[in-house]
């Protein structure tokens, strides 16, 4: 696939998802930004890349401050060039029940999951429409179908649903691509710290019977980055094991 | 850095009454390494059998029924029936879960989400979904992937020049994006969920249409 001198951006980037995402594109040629609100892991992880041989740079944003958006698109153009494609992958989650979940908690999940997307979308389709091309990735999740205990969470990852339509409408007579990817399941440290019974329950909720890995939802990200790609737009794309089919856990 | 991804899986089966998105997946595939064999959708199993004798197991099974093309001829009970019927001949030679597993992928319409004047194509591509998702249940747990490419009947359908449904002011839906969705575009979305790296990725419709399926909220 041809993401060879691409320029890329992509949020939360240092670890999980969005690292793998980075490692992918990396390796297919792209030149990657590794933007995350922790800077010294960014860039820990934009010279693991450089070692092996792929264009990277680390750099540190808050996504949901605007003139740091803005720094780090201009600075992406600075040192790489102008931005070819937005991987929208920063985000938290909040395992809060309704009666339990306080303002500050519900406004921090909006700013990081959402708004963050509105402001790094902005910058990225604001450099792509002159250029009449470009790709946007928006990391959703199978949650915004709802789930127990993320209410804010879910409610955050619907707003990217409805945000990936709206961009792709608006965006598509220009070239640009607006997908989503909404992670089921996924295998990652944090996960395996969760004990087993919680585990069993979460697989039986699975309908393939397995999790899914960071590099699963890479490889669904690529597809959507491929320049050659422009027919598919405004989609969300559940990586998530079938688990988007039928999701009831035995018991609940 | 390299790129170093596993190779694609090997044999295709492409089960069509032949169409040009038929066509353009069997070249799409030979070019990109696989094995291409193709057999009309309602075969027998002695038919499958003589395809399948001396090969190796199946990596993926395209079922493409001609939604795309038009024509009243479209049955419902004969698109669902000919799928249902060709997974149960192929499973037994689907490459096994142990073995990376397989991939089905069926060609449908996003006249699935209505259209006026082609309700028949409608229902047959409604139901095409509802099957497929069926399916990836049934078939998870064996490691089989059931994955939809619902498109917009593409450049050179003669669906493309249907104009406007009688008795309605609707226009034939288009594509967002400024280049026309080809065969080709269907191809290379069949393709993406044949790979041995969308294995995690099952029961979906990807609508291959250029944003021409948004605003219908059974899109979401």
């Amino acid at each position: 696939m041809g993401l060879n001198g691409k320029v890329a951006v992509i949020t939360g980037a240092a670890s999980g998802i969005g690292l793998a995402v980075a490692e992918d594109f990396a390796a297919g040629g792209a030149k990657v930004v590794i933007a995350d609100i922790a800077g010294d892991r960014a860039a820990e992880a934009a010279e693991r890349i450089t070692s092996n041989g792929g264009t990277a740079i680390g750099l540190a944003v808050d996504v949901t401050d605007r003139e740091g958006v803005q720094a780090l698109f201009e600075q992406t153009e600075a040192e790489l060039g102008p931005v070819d494609i937005l991987v929208n992958n920063a985000g938290i989650s909040i395992d809060r029940g309704v009666r339990r979940i306080t303002d500050e908690e519900w406004q921090r999940t909006i700013a990081i999951n959402q708004t963050g997307v509105f402001l790094c979308s902005q910058a990225a389709a604001t450099s792509m429409i002159p250029r009449r091309t470009g790709r946007i990735i928006n990391v959703s999740s199978r949650a915004w179908l709802g789930w127990f205990g993320q209410l804010a969470y879910s409610s955050s990852k619907g707003g990217v649903v409805s945000a990936t339509r709206s961009l792709a409408i608006e965006l598509a007579k220009y070239g640009i691509t607006v997908n989503c990817l909404a992670p089921g399941l996924i295998d990652t440290p944090l996960l395996r710290r969760e004990p087993q019974e919680v585990m069993d329950r979460l697989l039986q909720a699975q309908p393939m019977g397995s999790l899914g890995a960071a590099s699963d939802v890479a490889w669904a990200a690529r597809f959507f980055a491929d320049p050659s790609n422009h027919a598919v737009t405004g989609q969300i794309l559940y990586v998530c094991g079938g688990k988007s089919l039928y999701a009831q856990p035995a018991g609940s | 850095m390299t790129d170093t991804q596993p190779r694609s899986p090997k044999l295709a089966v492409l089960a069509s009454p032949g169409s040009p998105t038929a066509a353009a997946i069997a070249d799409r595939l030979s070019s990109g390494g696989w094995a291409v064999k193709a057999i009309s959708g309602n075969s027998d199993q002695r038919e499958i059998d003589a395809l399948l004798a001396g090969q190796d197991a199946i990596d993926g099974l395209i079922y493409e029924p001609g939604l795309l093309d038009g024509g009243e001829g479209v049955n419902t009970v004969s698109v669902v029936g000919n799928l249902l019927n060709l997974v149960e001949q192929l499973r037994p030679h689907l490459r096994t879960r142990a073995e990376g597993g397989a991939r089905i992928v069926s060609i449908s319409s996003r006249d699935g989400l209505g259209w006026p004047d082609r309700p028949h194509i409608a229902g047959a591509a409604g139901a095409l979904v509802a099957v497929s998702r069926s399916l990836a249940l049934q078939l998870g747990p064996a490691g089989v992937t059931v994955n939809v490419v619902a498109a917009l009947p593409p450049e050179g359908s003669k669906l493309r020049d249907a104009g406007r449904p009688a008795g309605t002011h609707l226009r034939e839906p288009k594509a967002l994006t400024p280049a026309p969705v080809t065969t080709e575009d269907i191809a290379s979305t069949t393709e993406f969920f044949l790979d041995t790296r969308s294995g995690y990725i099952t029961g979906q419709v990807l609508y291959c249409c250029g944003g021409a399926s948004l605003l219908s909220s059974l899109s979401v």
